[in-house]
């Protein structure tokens, strides 16, 4: 089902074959240690790229000549994982045996010609290009404030991880776009191409042997690594507490705790168990009781930093009911510290742990990037691998995982 | 009987229950998922009809349809639906619109079990006092959220601005003071009438056994609140007059937003044209003038005035129609002057035969894309299906379309007396 190949020390290639799904996806990720100095520069660098190339000089002749390929499509994405920075180019196309036409190879090129033949003149980017590309960035940026619970959780996180490079936002910083112009840009971009790591995904039905060939020539180019450090584990920190005020109507609240428990540790997925248990879906305590029993919110979650050994609980609330919910939230982890856990808790999280693993064979995208991510890790795992360890998971274990979890950080945005 | 298209190498089975249920079950070898979703055309926008069993008008309250969805999770033993889908690790949901109540859930393990327990946990209502009085303050907290939404807000004023007495205008969960009158004697008056095995229709996708599935559902469903015909739904009179032009209101954003929709005329509702190839037309029409690869889209983009692409969509059910333009900028104005530039331009010189050409490969490429999804196709083969429509049929129809039929249709919609802009703007 999965086949690896090495180009060369520092660009794999993955095959995954899979002849059930009418498209196909080929994943380009590219990877950076998450630098403060950086971070601007990469979240802007690949949607210059994706505006112009050799021959397609603009936007609109890349966007019109897929739409012509019968809706193809390359998409940008730039993510933190952890204290890493991915940036991936993802090129979907409907297979050929469905189309009255042959157009992969051609949808192949365009990939190519973003990622490393982008439109240049006198050693520099386009600077209408990149004045635009910076402008939209800007926006995105600054629409941060207009999604109350991301707005929220990311004030939090910064409060949380302050001086860890986990508290770098994803997006860059408005301030950097100033002195970033299409020459500085294309500098880095030499150096970016010349020192990151690359995988490449392949995933769908191809004429395998062709595609793989096609994807080295391509992509069989020498580098230099970057170096990217391991993360550093959360130490335990002094209590933080902040609370901002907007003029909305439901109030935001994010707490943080501690636990020490790293991905390399043995605890690990009891640790993941726990917090599943504790606010990973409608199985979990936090709904049950949070919201149905007391009917304090509408949503509420808790989600684990893996790199950190970390939980923030995230919930919409009114206002005035913010100490009972904090009150009600941490009377829940108390239960779990006492072993006070219903086998429906504990089974509905592992179960709807591994229903979610299983479905990952059901989207290619998803299938890649499970892959990926887990090829970047030091043991990664298979899916099968994962079912296993969570069908073994014990109860007094999840118990004792939940024992570590120390509370340390509260943030709260609230109605004016 | 099958429904079938040869090309996508894609079918569906349907069957007509004793009671009047329709089920359709699409086959998907090699899918780890198997998804069902159990719905009734009943959504926000039936607040009054005739009760079938007492022959009564009845006008209930705003957000019920909503209410009446979070509410079926109850069960008469106290319990929650929820459970009993978490034994097997089934993922379980639900969903309200304007015209749609649908229940599902995603399940690798436990299939059966879990799609007996959705058949009759449906078909059991269970609303107390006390579980009712529950349940406002929940669905109050859901209200506040998206109070605080702003691409909630801006769409939604833009129904207000068009609808002057239609329930398009009125928000689909309702409002805080209306959910709070909720009874549970009108939750049971609307159960009775529109989940009625003949008003629902089930959907289920993946790598199932079709015969055994139906002899599941046949020993699962119950026939009760059975009546004959189909339920008297009143509206009210809506003339092709907008209520208001424009329509603003200021929240905590970092840029304005803008919505430009046209409300459909009464008269176009009503001719005699498959709906289906009038959604495809709006469809390929949004694609064309506003969306990216437009040449309207990339000139906004390039001059900074818009900082994402234009979004543009077609929404109709029998009685509505009204397509809708959307983004952020800094210089409305401007941008609105461009935008209906770019119309008045379609609508005297049609639109560029390449283009249209170009745009009708890239529909059916994404149209192909869709079968990926198992949620999404069964999702919208059921809207369709309440509309009286075949998902299947897209491709045909798409195929024959001609260019003589978009410049039609830019000629019908966009008139300019139909035309209003909803604007959220940040706060000072």
């Amino acid at each position: 089902m999965n086949d690896k190949y090495k180009i060369n020390e520092n660009v794999n290639i993955m095959y995954i074959d899979n002849d059930k799904f009418k498209t196909n996806i080929i994943t380009v990720y590219f990877k950076r240690p998450l630098r403060r100095e950086d971070v601007t520069k990469n979240s802007l660098l690949p949607y210059v790229l994706r505006s112009s190339t050799i021959s397609y000089k603009t936007k609109l002749e890349l966007d019109n000549k897929l739409q012509d390929l019968y809706s193809s499509n390359i998409s940008v994405c730039v993510e933190k994982e952890d204290e890493k920075h991915i940036l991936s180019f993802s090129l979907s196309t409907v297979s050929d045996k469905y189309l009255p036409e042959s157009i992969s190879k051609e949808a192949v090129n365009i990939l190519k010609e973003i990622i490393f033949m982008p439109n240049i003149e006198n050693n520099g980017f386009i600077k209408q290009y990149v004045d635009i590309e910076k402008n939209v960035l800007a926006e995105d940026i600054k629409s941060e404030i207009n999604n109350k619970g991301q707005y929220a959780f990311a004030k939090a996180t910064e409060l949380m991880f302050k001086g860890e490079p986990f508290s770098i936002k994803e997006n860059g910083y408005l301030e950097d776009l100033e002195t970033i112009d299409e020459f500085s840009l294309y500098e880095y971009y030499k150096e970016f191409i010349s020192t990151s790591p690359i995988d490449i995904v392949i995933a769908g039905q191809f004429d395998k042997e062709d595609v793989i060939n096609y994807i080295k020539a391509i992509f069989d180019i020498k580098i230099n690594p970057v170096k990217i450090p391991d993360e550093k584990l959360h130490l335990k920190s002094d209590f933080k507490k902040k609370e901002e005020k907007m003029d909305i109507t439901q109030a935001k609240l994010v707490l943080g705790y501690s636990t020490q428990i790293s991905v390399y540790d043995e605890d690990y997925y009891d640790f993941v168990t726990f917090v599943n248990i504790l606010g990973g879906g409608v199985f979990s305590k936090l709904f049950n009781n949070v919201r149905e029993k007391h009917s304090l919110c509408y949503s509420i979650s808790s989600i684990l930093q893996k790199s950190k050994g970390t939980i923030m609980i995230a919930s919409g609330i009114e206002p005035e009911n913010k100490n009972k919910a904090i009150e009600l939230i941490n009377k829940q982890i108390e239960d779990m510290k006492e072993g006070i856990i219903s086998p429906a808790e504990f089974e509905g999280a592992k179960k709807y742990y591994i229903h979610a693993l299983n479905t990952l064979y059901d989207s290619l995208q998803s299938l890649s990037d499970f892959y990926y991510f887990q090829s970047i890790r030091k043991s990664p795992k298979t899916i099968e691998e994962l079912i296993e360890i969570m069908k073994n998971i014990k109860k007094e274990d999840v118990q004792k995982a939940a024992k570590k979890c120390e509370w340390e950080m509260e943030y709260f945005l609230t109605k004016k | 009987m099958y429904l079938e298209n040869k090309i996508l190498n894609e079918k569906i089975y349907k069957e007509t229950l004793h009671n009047n249920m329709q089920v359709f079950i699409m086959p998907k070898k090699g899918f780890n998922k198997k998804y069902a979703v159990f719905a009734s055309n009943y959504g926000s926008n039936d607040l009054e009809f005739i009760s079938p069993h007492s022959k009564k008008q009845i006008r209930v309250n705003e957000g019920i349809a909503h209410f009446l969805e979070h509410k079926m999770f109850e069960m008469p033993d106290e319990s929650n639906a929820f459970d009993e889908f978490a034994k097997y690790g089934a993922s379980a949901n639900a969903f309200t619109n304007f015209n749609m109540t649908a229940y599902l859930f995603s399940a690798t393990n436990g299939f059966d079990e879990s799609l007996k327990h959705l058949i009759n946990y449906v078909q059991t209502p269970y609303f107390t006092d006390e579980n009712v009085e529950k349940e406002k303050g929940i669905i109050a907290q859901e209200i506040k959220m998206y109070d605080d939404n702003p691409d909630w807000q801006l769409f939604f004023n833009s129904l207000k601005a068009m609808y002057k007495n239609h329930p398009n205008s009125i928000d689909i969960a309702g409002t805080v003071e209306s959910i709070y009158k909720i009874t549970k004697e009108e939750l049971y008056d609307c159960y009775n009438t529109f989940y009625s095995p003949s008003n629902m229709a089930l959907f289920i996708i993946g790598d199932v056994d079709i015969d055994k599935t139906m002899s599941l559902i046949k020993s699962s469903v119950s026939d009760e609140n059975m009546f004959e015909g189909e339920v008297i739904r009143i509206s009210p009179e809506e003339t092709d007059e907008v209520a208001q032009k424009y329509i603003e209101t200021s929240l905590e954003v970092s840029t304005p937003m803008f919505c430009i929709a046209f409300k459909e005329k009464q008269s176009d509702l009503k001719e005699d044209y498959p709906r289906i190839k009038k959604e495809i037309e709006m469809d390929i029409i949004s694609q064309l003038i506003f969306k990216k690869g437009s040449v309207l889209d990339s000139k906004l983009y390039n001059n900074s005035l818009i900082f994402s692409s234009l979004q543009s969509s077609y929404t109709s059910a029998k009685d509505y129609g009204y397509i809708t333009v959307e983004s952020e900028s800094k210089n409305i104005d401007k941008v609105k002057d461009l935008i209906i530039e770019e119309i008045e331009n379609f609508k005297k010189n049609g639109a560029n035969k390449e283009a249209f050409k170009r745009i009708k490969k890239q529909k059916l490429g994404s149209f192909i894309k869709t079968f990926d999804s198992i949620e999404q196709i069964a999702n919208l083969y059921l809207s369709m299906y309440f509309k009286d429509e075949n998902l299947l049929e897209y491709y045909d129809y798409l195929n024959k379309l001609k260019l003589e039929d978009i410049n039609s249709r830019i000629r019908k919609i966009f008139d300019m007396n139909q035309m209003v802009l909803s604007v959220v703007k940040p706060k000072l």
